[in-house]
Order: structure tokens, then C-alpha cells, then sequence
């Protein structure tokens, strides 16, 4: 019982990073759209009126690093991570939970080392006050530095989702763990392209 | 089944050629075959896949590389993070997203249409056009055909064409969405092996054009008995063809903005990219499909599929940098060249791993997963990797429409109204998927196919 209300307690607070790890991946896909005008508006300008930022491929190549970091928590919240569920989907109920978990735990050691790694890169940046060679002579350190944000955020996430799906689990609760955690399905892909093109209702397989 | 059958059996022949000596001489295999063990374990249990390559960098780092690996992996995965080429991904990406929503391909259709469905075979003819137009502005396979699906389904209602063929022939044109450039699988594909993407897509013209030729082939040969022979059809008069024809110009238009500018030499795929993002959106305020809440939707897509290729990158990124600093892929390169096959051999090994991993696992980590390694092996066997490209991108390409596991079959399937079984999806892609793998045989005999336009152009 005491393992069930830790899990819940767990579970609000992961909730609560969600808020913020969504509105994450919603900047991360803006940037990208702004990424798109600003790169064109560059090639015009260069084209027709003779200038340009002389900046534009490093402000934007920030742009898609922090838009990859940023997006990763909201992803795995979506639970659109690949992973191959071929084998574990025939296994008996209770060791596939373990599996789910242990899955994570790898997600884990890795966005781990990870995000330690990229803090030491901005520490690195910082104590050789490095800049980028555009105009605009960038400290690495800024994009480097939400760059790193985004890794430690997703790792943040990591452990707390799996110290609330081990709780789940202990506390007899592992369908909960595993609706948690299961990856995305032929089917939810499928529903998402046939909403945006309009077709409603449609059986999925 | 089929493919795992497949990979055992090449792991047999590895272990087999080692064993007789035939093989290498210095390589321990006990060490080869415990990473691919750890390899198959790892994805076996469902672990993420970036996860996995990146633990198994991390495992095999510590336990034989005698350097301090770890100091270089912030500046390892900042690499690829701040790539203006891999900027064109995301771009590419929220373009088609764009276009999902945008209704450009209802006109498309209905122009096409207007010229094609006198042929032998009528309207599965334009749907494999369609989709090939369709494609030379969207890089994304899925997304040609839910486009095209949505599209042309209606237009067989209460018509009588065999509903095989119709999912079968709309199905080979969505695998046309990352072959008809601009394809988002040749970024990624130049990305890893720093080639450029310029050649790549110059490559894929003539192998483009030969894919669809085999498709309408496929189409002429099945019309007897899979469309409706309807001599009365009316003929339309060519003024009304000519004023169908002006609903193409804004596809036209955004073609010659995207493939215009990469072939002019005016702009980089990425720059090329972004301004067809401006054109879709454009083209959707004009069809009156733009809204805050339709880009939002496309902007949260976009950040998803984008940090999902991401982590894997990373994890093959990370994988990579310690192989390399321990020297696995060129000795892995040299114990393939030296084994007692001709390098067509090898090659056509190289084929049936992709065509067997491609029943199961998605196309991006397909080829992110493998291509760090199998790369420069194949590099070795003087094989060239503007070729190799194309060929991957097609691999990738079947691996979307073969069942069982095929997206592009099950967002057909979830198009139709007739809730006909699954099965007839299968039965219909079957044709095109042997050609498609035909067309792969035709290149590793003729590679000039791909190869001539880019050379043409180099001079």
C-alpha cells in the first residue's frame, strides 16, 4: 500500500515536468519553422538585394541542436521512441513488465552519460571562452549551454519515470507501468496521418 | 519469420567460413559473435534503440579501449546536433507535414487523371503518377501515401477495379516518397557518410524514373484482368484537359522551388528545404488549409520525429566514435574483403540483411543502425558510395511496403471503406515489391542507371 502511494506520488510529479518537457518539444518545432524563414529569407536576400546574416548556417544549426535535445523528453513522454517490441509483446505478463523497465534503465545510463558529457563540453567552452568563426563570433557556450539543457531535462524525466513505474511495478500495479511505457503502435502512427489528411473513423488494423 | 531464418543462416556462414580457416586469420570470432550477440539481446528486449547502440558503445569503450573514450563524447554527439546539413531534416519533415494538410493533391490528382485514364489500366495509372509527382516535393514515404490514399480512394467507389490492385499499385507510389528526391533517408544517409547530398539526389533520377517505367509495366500487364475495360469513356476535349492541367502549376511551382534550386546549383538541400517549407505554407494560406492550430500541429510532429531520429543518431554516434578509435569497422572491411566470395556476392548479402531487416524494423534506424558499419565494408569491396546510397534508400523504401510490417500498407488499409481484410493489401503490393527488388538487381548490373546523371553534371 505504502509502494502505491509512493508511485502516485512519483506519477504527479513526473506529470508535472511533463507540462514542462511538452512546452519543450513545442518550442523545439516552432524553432524549426522559424529555422525555415530565416534560411529563405537569407537565400532572397543574398540572391535579390545583394547581403546576408553571414551567420545563418550557425544560427541555425544551433537552432537544430537545441531542436533535437528539446524534443527528446516530450518523444518519450509520447512514447515515440523506436524500439523493437517484436519479442517482448509474447512474453508472460510479468517478466515483460520487468522488461519495459529495464529498457528504461538503459535509456537512462545512456542519456546519463549523455548529459554529463555535454555539461562538460559547456564547462569546456566556457573556461576556453570559445567562439564560433561567424560575423557574429557566438560563444559556444550559449547554444552548447541549451543544448545540454535539453539532455539533462530528458534525463531528469528518465529517472523519475522510472523510479515511478519500479514503484508501479513493486506495488503490483505493472499494467499501469507497461501503458506507461509500451512504444507507440502501427495504429497510432496511422491514426495521426489519416487525422491530418481528414479521414475520420477509419478502422485500424 | 522469414527474416530472422535469414540472419541466422548468415550468421551461420560467418561462423562456418572462419571455422575452415577460408576466413580471417587474425580476427577473434568468439568476440565478433558475442557483440552481435549482445547486438540481437539488446533489441531483442525492447531496449530504445538509440539506447542500445549507445550502452554498447559505452560496454565495449570501457571494457577495450584503453583511452579516456568518455572526455570526447560531449563534443561527439555536438557534431551531428549542430549539422547545417542535417538542418534539411527537420525541414523536409514539417514540409511534408505541411503538405499532409494542405489539399495541393486533390487538384493533382484530378489533373493527372484528366490524361491518364484512357490508358489500359485507367486510374492505377494515376495513382502511380500522382504519387510520383507528389513525392518530388515531399521526402516522406507515409506521407505520400496518406496524401494520395485520401485522394484517390473515392475515385474507386463503385468502380469495378480489383481493390488489390488499387491498394497495390497506391501503396509502390507512397515507396516512392524517399526515392523521388528530395528524400529525407539521402541526408542522413550523406550525413553519416559525409557524402554530399547534391550527388545523391542527382543519383536517384535515372533509378526513379526505371522504378516508376516497372510500376506502369506492372499496371499494362494486370489491366485485363484487374480494371474495368470501358470503351465508351468519354473523350475530353483537350481544352478542358489544358484547363485541368493549370490546377498543376502550384505543384509545378513548388517543385521548381525545392528540386529547381538543388539542381541549379542556386541552393543546398537544407537551404532548398527551408524555402519549400515557405512555399507549402503558402500554398496552404492560398487553399485556405493554414491556421495556428494546423502549424502548431505540424511544428509538434516535426520536434517528435526529429528528436526521435536524434537519440538514435546519437547512439550510433556514440557507437561509432569508439569502433572507429578501436579500429572495428576497418578491420571488419579487411576480413570481408579477404573472405572466398566475389564482392557481387557479398553484396547481394548486404541486400537480403536489409530486405530481411526491413520486415521488421523501421526504415531511419535501419540505416542509421548499420550503415556506420557496413559503410566502409562496403567502401572496400570498390564498390561507389553515391551508388550505395541510392540502392539504400530503395532497401529502405521496401522495407515500408513489405508485409507484415509495412506503415504504408497499414495507412492504406485504414483508408478503406469497404473493410476488405489486410490481407488484400498484402496480395496487391506483391507485384510492385518484386519489381522494386528487380530494379535494385538492374542497378548492381547496370550502376550507370544512377551513376551517369551525377558524372554528366560533374563533367
Amino acid at each position: 500500500m505504502k509502494m502505491s502511494g509512493l508511485a502516485d506520488k512519483a506519477g504527479s510529479l513526473r506529470r508535472l515536468l511533463e507540462r514542462g518537457t511538452t512546452m519543450m518539444g513545442y518550442v523545439a518545432g516552432w524553432g524549426f519553422i522559424l529555422c525555415a524563414f530565416f534560411i529563405s529569407f537569407d537565400v532572397l536576400a543574398r540572391k535579390f538585394l545583394g547581403f546576408s546574416s553571414q551567420a545563418t548556417t550557425e544560427i541555425t544549426s544551433y537552432m537544430l541542436a537545441l531542436g533535437i535535445t528539446w524534443g527528446l523528453a516530450h518523444t518519450l513522454t509520447l512514447r515515440a521512441h523506436v524500439r523493437i517490441d517484436l519479442l517482448i509483446n509474447r512474453l508472460p505478463t510479468r517478466l515483460r513488465h520487468w522488461m519495459h523497465l529495464s529498457s528504461l534503465f538503459a535509456l537512462a545510463v545512456f542519456v546519463g552519460f549523455l548529459a554529463k558529457a555535454s555539461y562538460d563540453l559547456v564547462d569546456e567552452s566556457l573556461l576556453f571562452r570559445a567562439t564560433d568563426t561567424s560575423v557574429l563570433s557566438i560563444p559556444l557556450a550559449l547554444p552548447q549551454g541549451l543544448w545540454a539543457f535539453g539532455l539533462v531535462v530528458f534525463a531528469l524525466l528518465i529517472t523519475l519515470m522510472f523510479i515511478e513505474n519500479l514503484l508501479l511495478i513493486l506495488a503490483g500495479r505493472g499494467a499501469e507501468a507497461e501503458a506507461n511505457l509500451t512504444p507507440r503502435t502501427f495504429s497510432e502512427d496511422v491514426d495521426e496521418a489519416l487525422e491530418a489528411v481528414g479521414v475520420k473513423g477509419a478502422p485500424t488494423p | 519469420m522469414i527474416a530472422i531464418v535469414f540472419l541466422v543462416i548468415l550468421l551461420l556462414i560467418m561462423i562456418g567460413l572462419s571455422l575452415t580457416g577460408a576466413g580471417p586469420q587474425n580476427l577473434v570470432i568468439g568476440e565478433v559473435v558475442m557483440l552481435l550477440g549482445l547486438f540481437a539481446a539488446f533489441f531483442g528486449a525492447g531496449i530504445y534503440i538509440g539506447a542500445a547502440l549507445g550502452v554498447l558503445g559505452l560496454i565495449v569503450g570501457f571494457s577495450f579501449s584503453d583511452r579516456p573514450f568518455w572526455l570526447f563524447l560531449g563534443q561527439t554527439i555536438w557534431g551531428p546536433s549542430s549539422s547545417f546539413v542535417l538542418v534539411a531534416v527537420p525541414l523536409f519533415l514539417l514540409m511534408g507535414e505541411i503538405l499532409l494538410r494542405a489539399g495541393l493533391s486533390d487538384k493533382l490528382y484530378k489533373a493527372l487523371n484528366v490524361w491518364l485514364n484512357r490508358l489500359p489500366g485507367g486510374l492505377l495509372h494515376t495513382n502511380i503518377m500522382a504519387s510520383g509527382v507528389f513525392s518530388a516535393i515531399s521526402g516522406s514515404s507515409v506521407a505520400t501515401a496518406a496524401t494520395m490514399g485520401s485522394v484517390a480512394l473515392p475515385f474507386f467507389k463503385d468502380t469495378r477495379y480489383d481493390p488489390k490492385m488499387v491498394m497495390g499499385s497506391l501503396a509502390a507510389g507512397g515507396a516512392l516518397g524517399n526515392l523521388i528526391p528530395p528524400g529525407i533517408t539521402f541526408i542522413i544517409y550523406a550525413l553519416i557518410t559525409e557524402q554530399s547530398v547534391g550527388q545523391l539526389y542527382l543519383a536517384a533520377v535515372g533509378p526513379s524514373i526505371l522504378v516508376v517505367v516497372l510500376f506502369t509495366i506492372v499496371i499494362l500487364a494486370k489491366a485485363k484482368s484487374s480494371a474495368p475495360i470501358d470503351g465508351n469513356l468519354p473523350r475530353i476535349p483537350l481544352r478542358e484537359k489544358l484547363r485541368a492541367t493549370k490546377d498543376l502549376i502550384p505543384t509545378a511551382l513548388l517543385i521548381l522551388l525545392v528540386l529547381g534550386t538543388i539542381y541549379g546549383g542556386l541552393a543546398t538541400a537544407t537551404e532548398s528545404a527551408a524555402l519549400g517549407v515557405v512555399g507549402a505554407i503558402f500554398f496552404a494560406a492560398l487553399e485556405k488549409k493554414l491556421s495556428f492550430k494546423m502549424l502548431n500541429t505540424c511544428a509538434e510532429a516535426t520536434a517528435r520525429n526529429t528528436a526521435m531520429i536524434g537519440l538514435i543518431l546519437f547512439g550510433a554516434y556514440v557507437l561509432n566514435y569508439v569502433f572507429t578509435g578501436l579500429g572495428v569497422p576497418q578491420a571488419l572491411a579487411k576480413v570481408v574483403g579477404e573472405l572466398p566470395l566475389p564482392p557481387w556476392a557479398i553484396m547481394g548479402l548486404i541486400i537480403g540483411f536489409y530486405l530481411a531487416l526491413g520486415t521488421f524494423m523501421e526504415g531511419f534506424s535501419m540505416i542509421i543502425t548499420t550503415i556506420p558499419v557496413i559503410f566502409p565494408v562496403v567502401m572496400a569491396l570498390g564498390y561507389d558510395p553515391i551508388w550505395f546510397g541510392v540502392i539504400v534508400t530503395m532497401l529502405v523504401e521496401i522495407a515500408l511496403i513489405s508485409p507484415p510490417d509495412g506503415t504504408v500498407l497499414y495507412v492504406l488499409h485504414g483508408m478503406r471503406k469497404d473493410k476488405g481484410p489486410i490481407t488484400d493489401v498484402f496480395k496487391g503490393v506483391m507485384p510492385f515489391m518484386t519489381v522494386y527488388i528487380f530494379a535494385i538487381g538492374l542497378l548492381m548490373v547496370f550502376p550507370a542507371i544512377a551513376l551517369w546523371l551525377p558524372k554528366w553534371v560533374m563533367g
